[in-house]
C-alpha cells in the first residue's frame, strides 16, 4: 500500500524524472538481489555446483542452436532434438534439485531429493541416447 | 553331280535374294483399261530379280479376290496401281485394307489424277494422307511442267537424295498431311506448283501438297503412297527406277528394318533384379541391343542416338546410351553405371526409339523400386552434422558425472541464518 501515495504524489513532477526513479528502483532491486544471490551460494558450495552446472548446460544448448541456425539445415534433427532436450531436462531437473537443497520440501528429506534426482537424471539420459537415430 | 549344283545354286539364291524380312508373296491391283502389264515391266521384273513372288489381278476382271483365308492373311504385300471404277470398293474395301494393313501386310499405294478409288482413299485417309479426290490435277504453270527439285525432297532416310533430282513426271496428284509422327513425308509438290479441278477450288498449294509420303504404323508395318503412275512405267524407268525401289525396299521391309532385342538392368555388381530387387539410390545399368536387317541377315545396328528413359509418369532419368559390347549380330548400348532416384515407386525401365524412316523399337520393363526399410537409413553416428549434437550430449552426460562426485563430496553446509535471512525477507 505504501507505494501508492507516493507515486501519486510523483505524478505532477516530469516524466524524466519518474523514468529516473524506475530505473533508480530497478538498480536498487538488482544490486539486492544479486547481494542475497552471492550471500546464499558463497554460503553453500553445493548451490554454487548447481548454477555452475546450469550455466554449462544453457551454453550447451546455446552452442547447439547456433551451429544449426549456421549450416542452415535440421537435417540430423533426432540428434539435434536429444542434444537439446538433454539440456533442458537436466536444467529442470537441476533447478529442482536447487529448491530442495535450499529449503527442503515438507516430508522429503534432503538425501531422498537427491536419489530422485539421481534416477530422474538416469531415466532422462536413457531416452536421450535411445532418441539419437 | 546335278542334284548338287542345283542344291548350290538354290541355297545362293535362297541367301542372295532373301530381300525382304519376312516372305514376298506380293498381289499386284492394276487395272486394263488404264495401264497394261507391259508398261511396268522394269518396275516388276526387279521386284521378281529380288525373289519376289508376283499374283496379278485386273481390276475390271469377274473372278473373285481374297485377301484373307479365315484368319490368315494370304499375301505379304499388295501393290495397288491405279485402278478406275466403282467395282474394286466392293472387291477390297476400305475396311479390308486396313485389317490386311493391321495385320502387317506392307502395302504400295499409287493413284493417279483420273483413278483414285475411294477404298484407297479412305483407308489412306484413316492414315492421314489426303490424296486429292479424282480429276485433281498437279499443275504448275511458272515452270511450264513438272519439275522435281531436290530441294522438294523431305526425307534421306527412306531413299538418298540423289535419287530424287532426276525424278520425271506427266501427271500427278498431291495429298495433303496430317502432322501425325507415324507419316514420313518423302517427296513434296514443287514451290510453283497447285492441284487444278476444273470448277473446284484447289486441293493443295505449293509444297503444301506431297508427291509421294511414307506411313508406319505401331506393328512396323508399312505404307507408301505415290502420286504419279509415272514413278514406275517404263518410258521413265531411267530416271524414276532408283528412286522407286529404294522406296518399295523400304515399303516391303528390305531396308532400314531394326529391332531392339535383349533389354535388362541390374545392379552394378551383376545381380539381377530378381535376386536383389531394386531400392532408391541403388547403382544399376540398363543396357539393350540393336540389330538392323541388311537384305541377307541381321547384323549389328551403329547409331549415337539412342536414349534410355525411366519413368514414373514423368522421365526420371533421360540417358542417351553409349555403344557397348558388340555379339555376334547385335549391337549393345549401354546407359553405364548410374543412380536410381531418390524416390521409390513402380517405374518403367524403356528405350522408345523411333526415328523417321526405321522401324519403331520399344522395350519396356516395369518394375517396383523400393523405399528404404527402417533400418537402412544412415545412422546418426555416420553423419558428420550429428557430431555436434552428440558430443554435447556425451559432454553432458560426463558432467552430470562429475558434477555427482563433486555434490556427494562438497560438505553439506545447513546454513540456517540464510534461511531464515531469505524468509525475512
Amino acid at each position: 500500500m505504501t507505494p501508492k501515495p507516493k507515486k501519486i504524489t510523483k505524478t505532477p513532477s516530469t516524466a524524466s524524472s519518474a523514468a529516473n526513479t524506475v530505473t533508480q528502483d530497478f538498480k536498487e532491486a538488482y544490486r539486492l538481489a544479486l547481494k542475497s544471490y552471492k550471500e546464499q551460494v558463497s554460503s553453500n558450495a553445493r548451490l554454487k555446483l548447481i548454477d555452475i552446472f546450469c550455466a554449462f548446460l544453457v551454453v550447451i544448448a546455446g552452442v547447439q542452436t547456433l551451429f544449426m541456425t549456421l549450416i542452415r539445415d535440421t537435417f540430423p534433427f533426432n540428434a539435434f532434438l536429444s542434444g537439446f532436450i538433454i539440456c533442458v531436462g537436466q536444467f529442470v531437473l537441476l533447478i529442482s534439485l536447487r529448491l530442495q537443497v535450499q529449503e527442503p520440501f515438507e516430508g522429503v528429506p534432503r538425501n531422498r531429493a537427491f536419489g530422485e534426482f539421481i534416477i530422474a537424471s538416469l531415466i532422462l539420459h536413457f531416452t536421450t541416447l535411445h532418441f539419437i537415430n | 553331280m546335278l542334284s548338287i549344283f542345283i542344291t548350290f545354286f538354290l541355297f545362293l539364291g535362297g541367301y542372295v535374294y532373301a530381300a525382304s524380312v519376312h516372305a514376298s508373296k506380293t498381289l499386284v491391283f492394276y487395272d486394263e483399261r488404264l495401264d497394261q502389264l507391259d508398261s511396268f515391266s522394269n518396275f516388276l521384273s526387279d521386284l521378281k530379280d529380288r525373289e519376289y513372288e508376283l499374283d496379278y489381278y485386273s481390276a475390271n476382271s469377274t473372278a473373285d479376290i481374297e485377301l484373307f483365308e479365315g484368319e490368315n492373311r494370304l499375301y505379304d504385300n499388295l501393290i495397288v496401281l491405279p485402278v478406275k471404277g466403282k467395282h474394286i470398293n466392293k472387291l477390297v474395301s476400305d475396311k479390308t485394307l486396313l485389317q490386311f494393313y493391321n495385320d502387317g501386310g506392307d502395302i504400295l499405294s499409287v493413284t493417279s489424277p483420273s483413278a483414285v478409288p475411294d477404298s484407297i482413299r479412305l483407308f489412306l485417309n484413316q492414315l492421314g494422307i489426303f490424296p486429292s479426290p479424282k480429276g485433281y490435277e498437279l499443275v504448275d504453270n511458272v515452270q511450264g511442267s513438272l519439275k522435281i527439285d531436290s530441294s522438294d525432297f523431305r526425307d534421306s532416310r527412306i531413299c538418298a537424295a540423289k535419287y530424287a533430282s532426276s525424278i520425271t513426271l506427266n501427271g500427278a496428284s498431291s495429298a495433303l498431311l496430317d502432322n501425325r509422327e507415324q507419316i514420313f513425308p518423302i517427296l513434296a509438290a514443287p514451290r510453283t506448283s497447285y492441284t487444278k479441278a476444273t470448277g473446284k477450288d484447289s486441293w493443295s498449294v505449293g509444297s503444301q501438297g506431297f508427291l509421294a509420303t511414307a506411313f508406319q504404323n505401331l506393328k512396323n508395318a508399312r505404307v507408301a503412297w505415290l502420286g504419279s503412275v509415272d514413278f514406275l512405267k517404263d518410258e521413265f524407268y531411267g530416271n524414276n527406277g532408283n528412286f522407286v525401289q529404294e522406296i518399295a525396299k523400304w515399303v516391303f521391309q528390305e531396308k532400314n528394318v531394326i529391332k531392339s532385342v535383349d533389354a535388362s538392368h541390374f545392379h552394378v555388381d551383376g545381380t539381377s533384379y530378381d535376386e536383389v530387387p531394386y531400392k532408391i539410390k541403388d547403382a544399376v545399368i540398363y543396357e539393350v541391343g540393336f540389330s538392323e536387317w541388311n537384305g541377307e541377315k541381321w547384323v549389328p545396328f551403329i547409331t549415337d542416338d539412342v536414349q534410355f528413359e525411366l519413368r514414373m509418369l514423368d522421365p526420371y532419368y533421360r540417358l542417351t546410351l553409349k555403344p557397348g559390347r558388340q555379339k555376334d549380330e547385335i549391337q549393345y548400348y549401354t546407359t553405364g553405371e548410374f543412380r536410381l532416384p531418390d524416390h521409390h515407386g513402380v517405374f518403367t525401365f524403356e528405350t522408345d526409339y523411333k526415328r523417321d524412316g526405321f522401324s519403331f523399337a520399344v522395350q519396356r520393363d516395369v518394375r517396383p523400386i523400393r523405399n528404404l526399410a527402417h533400418s537402412e537409413y544412415a545412422r546418426s553416428w555416420d553423419i558428420s552434422n550429428a557430431a555436434v549434437y552428440l558430443s554435447s550430449i556425451f559432454s553432458v552426460i560426463f558432467a552430470w558425472v562429475i558434477f555427482i562426485i563433486f555434490f556427494i563430496t562438497a560438505s553439506p553446509v545447513v546454513n540456517k541464518p540464510m534461511n531464515t535471512n531469505k524468509k525475512n525477507n
